[in-house]
C-alpha cells in the first residue's frame, strides 16, 4: 500500500469512525402531523384511575386496565411518543427523575398494543448523557426494546404558533411531540422550588428547547400555555416517592416520602390536581394548574369527575 | 521487522487513547489516558512536587529512571505523543520511505537551554513556561486546541448536509471553538514542530525538546542500544537514509546513540543484518568517547533533578505571581489560583475532556459560568490531570469544596422586576444553597394575577460554587446569581439531607391505610 492509497483509505474509516463519536441515543425524521381527539369508547370509563399500595409497574398494569387498557391509546402499527422526567442527573433512590421500571412497563405494554415505533426522550436540565445513563431510564428503556432519542440538539425542534395563548405565543417543540401518533406522559410528583410542585403539565417543559424563556415570562402562564399546543393523550403521574422538599433535583433519598401511588388520566389537569392533592397542597394555589383550568384545558374539580380508586 | 511493528503498534495504541479522549468518556478510556499523561515526564516531576499521592508519584519516576535506564530514547517513540505525531508526519512526507535522511552533526546546548529554562520555571513554581517547553503539553494542545475542534467542526458540517437529505447518522455537537489567542499560540507551535518532522524527522526532538536533552544526558546509561556491527557492515548508506533521528554516519559506520529514538527503521532496511538492537553494557559504539564523565553525566542529571523539589519548596513560597486574568473560578481539586497555575502546564487534557465544557483555555484553563457548570456529581478533571495541578479529589471530598461562593443582586431578578415566578437558580442548585423564600412585591403591577410569588435566599455555607445558578438565570443584562471565585478554595459543609440515613421516609401503618385526599 503506497501513501496516496494509505490517506485514502485513512480518510475513509475516518468518515466512517465519524459515525462512532457520538454515543448520542438515535433520532428520528419528521413527519407532517395533524393532532385530534383520538381516544375512543369513553362512555363508562372513568376519568381518573388513582392507585396505592403496589410496586410502580403493578399499579400501572391495573390502572391502564381500568381506563380500558393500552389499546385504547395505542393502535397497531402507530408510532408513540412517551415523555417520562429524566431532567437530572440523579440516581433513581434520589427520585429526581421517573422510576424507570415504571417507564419499562409502560414502554413495554405499548408494544404489546402493537405500537410500530415507542421513543423516549426528555430536554434534560444536566447533561444528557449523564442524565439518561444515571437515572437508570436509558437501561430501562433498552430492556423493553423501545428507543432513546436524543433532547439536546436544537435542530430537531421547530418552531411552531401557540394558539391562544397570551405568553406563550411562541415556541420551539421537538418533533416528535409534533409528530408522534401518541403521546404519553410520565412524570414524578415532586416539591418544586419555583412552582410548590410539578406534576403532570409541568413535565411538558422538556418537550421544548427554550426553557429559559418561560422562566423570563410569566413561568406560570407559559407552562399552562404550552397545553394550547398538544395535550399528551395519556398522563402517568408517578407517585411511588414524592419528594416532599428540596425539589425538584433532591439532594438525597431522605428528601422523599414512600407514599406507593400512581395516578393515571386523560385529563391532564385532573390528574395534576389529583397529583397535587396527594402532596398535600391545593390545586388552586398552583398558578400553573389554575391557569390550565382557567384556559378550558381540564378540570381540576375533582368531585366533578368520575374517579376509580384502587388498591393493591 | 518485528521491533518496528511492535513499535508502531504501541505508538499506535498511545496516540489512539490520547484522540480517543477527546471524543468518548468510558471508564476504561479514562483510566487509560490517565496512566498515559500521568507517566510523562514533565507532568510527573510536577505531579511529584504537588505533594498529592506521593508514593505513586514516587513509584512513577522510579518506573520510567527504570525504563530509561533499559531502553534509553524508547520513551521518545512509544510514549511521547509528541514524538508519535511527528512520526505520523514524517511518514505522510514520504521521507522514510524514499530514505531521504542524513548524518547531521548535532549540539545538545539549544536542547539543553530550554531544559534549564524548564528547570528555572519549575523551581520558581511557574507551569505556563513548561507548557511552551514540554512535549507533552505540547502535543495535548495539539489534539486539545487543533485537532478536537476541527473534528468537531466538520463532524457538525457534516451532521448538516446530511440532515439536508433527512439522514441522521450523524448528530451535531455543540463544543466552544478556542478562542484566537490559544489557536494562534497552538498554530504557530504546530507549523514549527510540522515543518521540522516533514523536512528533518525528529530534528525537534534533537534540537528543541528539553526531555531530549534530559535523554541525551542519560543515555549513556541506557543498557538496550542500537548496535552497528563493524564486520559486518559495508556503508551501503541505507540506513543512513532511514534514519529519522538523522544520527547513523555509515561512511564512519557509527550509531550516535545519544540521540538515537529507537524507531527500529533502520533494522529493517540493512542488507547485511549488521544492525541489531542489543544490549550492552558497554558504551562500543563509541570506543573512543567511552568515558567515565560521560557516564556519570547522565547520573549527575538526575541527581540535579532530584535537587530541585526542594529548591521549589523553598522558591515556591515567595514567587511572585503575575494575575493576568483578575478573579477566576480554577477547578475543584487545584486548591487555589497560584497553586494550580504553579503546575498546570495547559495540556488541555482537563479541558478536553469536561462533560459539561465548562473548563475552558485562556491564559491559563479556567470555568466559564456564563455558559456551563461545574457538574456535582463529576470530579473527572482531577482524575485526568498529569501534572496534579488539579490533585485526585473524590466525589466525596470534591462535592465539600468550595470554588466561589454565590452572590444574589436582587435588583436583576426576574421576580423582582416584573413580578412573575422564576426560581430557575434554586431549582438547579445541587445543595440547594440557593433556596426560596415568600415574596411580597413592594408595588403591585398589572400584570400579577394572585399567583404566590418566592424569590431566592441564600445559605452560603452550603454553596460549593459550581456556577450552574448563574449559567441558568435569565435575567437579561446582567445576571441577578452568580458566583464569586475563591483566589483559594474554601470548604462546603455538607446538606443534611446528606448527612443522615439515606432512605426514604416510610408511611406509619395509620397513614398507608387512609385513603386517597379526594
Amino acid at each position: 500500500m503506497d501513501r496516496r492509497e494509505f490517506i485514502k483509505k485513512g480518510l475513509t474509516a475516518t468518515a466512517a469512525a465519524g459515525t462512532t463519536f457520538l454515543l448520542q441515543p438515535t433520532a428520528c425524521t419528521p413527519k407532517d402531523k395533524e393532532f385530534g381527539a383520538k381516544v375512543v369508547g369513553k362512555g363508562d370509563m372513568p376519568d381518573l384511575v388513582a392507585i396505592k399500595g403496589g410496586e410502580a409497574a403493578r399499579m400501572y398494569d391495573a390502572g391502564i386496565k381500568a381506563l380500558g387498557g393500552i389499546e385504547r391509546f395505542v393502535k397497531k402499527g402507530q408510532t408513540v411518543v412517551v415523555k417520562p422526567n429524566i431532567g437530572w442527573n440523579v440516581p433513581p433512590e434520589n427520585g429526581g427523575n421517573t422510576n424507570p421500571e415504571l417507564v419499562q412497563r409502560v414502554v413495554e405494554s405499548c408494544f404489546e398494543a402493537g405500537a410500530g415505533k415507542v421513543y423516549v426522550f426528555d430536554h434534560t436540565c444536566n447533561t444528557e448523557a449523564s442524565c439518561y445513563k444515571n437515572s437508570g431510564i436509558a437501561e430501562a428503556v433498552k430492556k423493553a426494546k423501545g428507543t432513546m432519542v436524543t433532547g439536546s440538539v436544537q435542530s430537531h425542534y421547530h418552531e411552531v404558533e401557540i394558539p391562544g395563548a397570551e405568553v406563550l405565543k411562541k415556541t420551539e417543540v421537538h418533533e416528535l411531540i409534533m409528530n408522534a401518533d401518541v403521546f404519553i406522559n410520565i412524570p414524578v410528583l415532586k416539591n418544586h422550588m419555583a412552582t410548590l410542585v410539578t406534576a403532570a403539565i409541568k413535565n411538558l417543559m422538556g418537550c421544548i428547547w427554550d426553557r429559559m424563556a418561560y422562566h423570563y415570562s410569566d413561568l406560570s402562564r407559559s407552562i399552562a400555555e404550552f397545553c394550547l399546543y398538544r395535550k399528551p393523550d395519556l398522563n402517568i403521574v408517578d407517585a411511588y416517592t414524592v419528594m416532599t422538599r428540596n425539589g425538584p433535583r433532591g439532594v438525597s433519598p431522605e428528601d422523599l416520602k414512600l407514599m406507593k401511588m400512581q395516578i393515571i388520566s386523560t385529563d391532564i389537569v385532573a390528574a395534576d390536581a389529583a397529583a397535587i392533592k396527594i402532596y398535600g397542597a391545593e390545586p388552586e394555589s398552583i398558578a400553573h394548574v389554575k391557569i390550565a383550568h382557567e384556559l378550558g384545558i381540564g378540570n381540576m374539580n375533582l368531585n366533578e369527575l368520575k374517579i376509580k380508586k384502587i388498591t393493591i | 521487522m518485528k521491533l518496528k511493528l511492535f513499535r508502531i503498534l504501541a505508538a499506535s495504541v498511545v496516540i489512539t487513547i490520547f484522540t480517543a479522549a477527546l471524543f468518548l468518556s468510558l471508564d476504561l478510556l479514562n483510566r487509560a489516558v490517565s496512566l498515559m499523561a500521568g507517566v510523562q515526564l514533565i507532568p510527573a516531576l510536577y505531579g511529584a512536587a504537588g505533594g498529592a499521592g506521593l508514593f505513586l508519584q514516587v513509584a512513577i519516576l522510579l518506573g520510567l529512571a527504570l525504563f530509561i535506564v533499559l531502553t534509553g530514547r524508547l520513551y521518545c517513540s512509544i510514549i511521547c505523543p509528541l514524538g508519535i505525531i511527528q512520526d505520523g508526519i514524517t511518514f505522510l512526507s514520504g521521507r522514510t520511505k524514499g530514505r531521504k535522511f542524513r548524518f547531521r552533526k548535532s549540539t545538545i546546548w539549544v536542547q539543553l537551554a530550554l531544559l534549564i529554562v524548564l528547570m528555572a520555571a519549575f523551581v520558581i513554581g511557574n507551569g505556563l513556561i513548561a507548557g511552551y517547553l514540554e512535549p507533552y503539553s505540547i502535543s495535548g494542545r495539539f489534539l486539545g486546541a487543533l485537532l478536537r475542534p476541527l473534528l468537531l467542526w466538520v463532524n457538525n458540517l457534516l451532521a448538516g448536509l446530511l440532515s439536508i437529505i433527512k439522514v441522521r447518522a450523524l448528530l451535531p455537537v455543540e463544543f466552544e471553538p478556542p478562542t484566537i489567542p490559544v489557536l494562534s499560540g497552538t498554530l504557530i507551535l504546530f507549523v514549527t514542530v510540522g515543518v521540522m518532522a516533514f523536512t528533518r524527522g525528529r530534528l525537534y526532538c534533537n534540537l528543541l525538546c528539553p526531555v531530549g536533552a534530559l535523554l541525551r544526558l542519560t543515555s549513556r546509561l541506557a543498557i538496550f542500544k542500537i548496535d552497528l556491527n563493524h564486520e559486518s557492515c559495508n556503508s551501503c548508506g541505507l540506513c543512513e537514509k532511514s534514519c529519522k533521528a538523522e544520527c547513523i554516519d555509515s561512511a564512519k559506520r557509527r550509531v550516535e546513540s545519544e540521540r538515537c529514538v529507537s524507531c527500529f527503521n533502520c533494522l529493517t532496511v540493512c542488507p547485511k543484518s549488521a544492525l541489531s538492537y542489543a544490549p550492552s553494557l558497554r558504551a562500543n559504539v563509541d570506543a573512543e568517547r567511552r568515558s567515565f564523565f560521560l557516564k556519570m553525566r547522565g547520573a549527575g542529571a538526575g541527581a540535579l533533578l532530584l535537587s530541585l523539589f526542594p529548591l521549589r519548596q523553598l522558591a515556591a513560597k515567595g514567587a511572585p505571581f503575575k494575575d493576568k486574568m483578575g478573579p477566576v473560578t480554577v477547578p475543584p481539586g487545584a486548591k487555589g489560583v497560584e497553586q494550580f497555575y504553579g503546575s498546570c502546564s495547559r495540556c488541555h487534557l482537563c479541558i478536553a475532556s469536561c462533560p459539561t465544557g465548562v473548563i475552558q483555555p485562556a491564559h491559563a484553563p479556567y470555568l466559564d459560568y456564563e455558559k456551563s457548570y461545574c457538574e456535582y456529581e463529576c470530579n473527572l478533571c482531577s482524575q485526568l490531570c498529569p501534572t496534579n495541578a488539579i490533585a485526585p479529589t473524590s466525589l466525596a471530598e470534591k462535592q465539600l469544596i468550595q470554588l466561589g461562593e454565590v452572590e444574589f443582586i436582587k435588583k436583576e431578578c426576574i421576580v423582582y422586576k416584573s413580578n412573575t415566578s422564576c426560581g430557575a437558580c434554586s431549582e438547579h442548585c445541587p445543595t440547594k444553597a440557593v433556596y426560596m423564600v415568600p415574596y411580597e412585591p413592594e408595588v403591585v403591577t398589572a400584570n400579577m394575577g394572585e399567583e404566590l410569588l418566592f424569590i431566592p435566599e441564600l445559605d452560603s455555607s452550603l454553596c460549593v460554587g459550581c456556577g450552574i445558578c448563574q449559567m441558568v438565570c435569565p435575567a437579561e443584562p446582567t445576571k441577578a446569581i452568580t458566583v464569586k471565585p475563591h483566589r483559594v478554595h474554601k470548604s462546603a459543609r455538607l446538606p443534611e439531607s446528606k448527612v443522615n440515613g439515606k432512605r426514604p421516609r416510610e408511611l406509619t401503618p395509620e397513614e398507608s391505610r387512609e385513603d386517597f385526599p379526594f
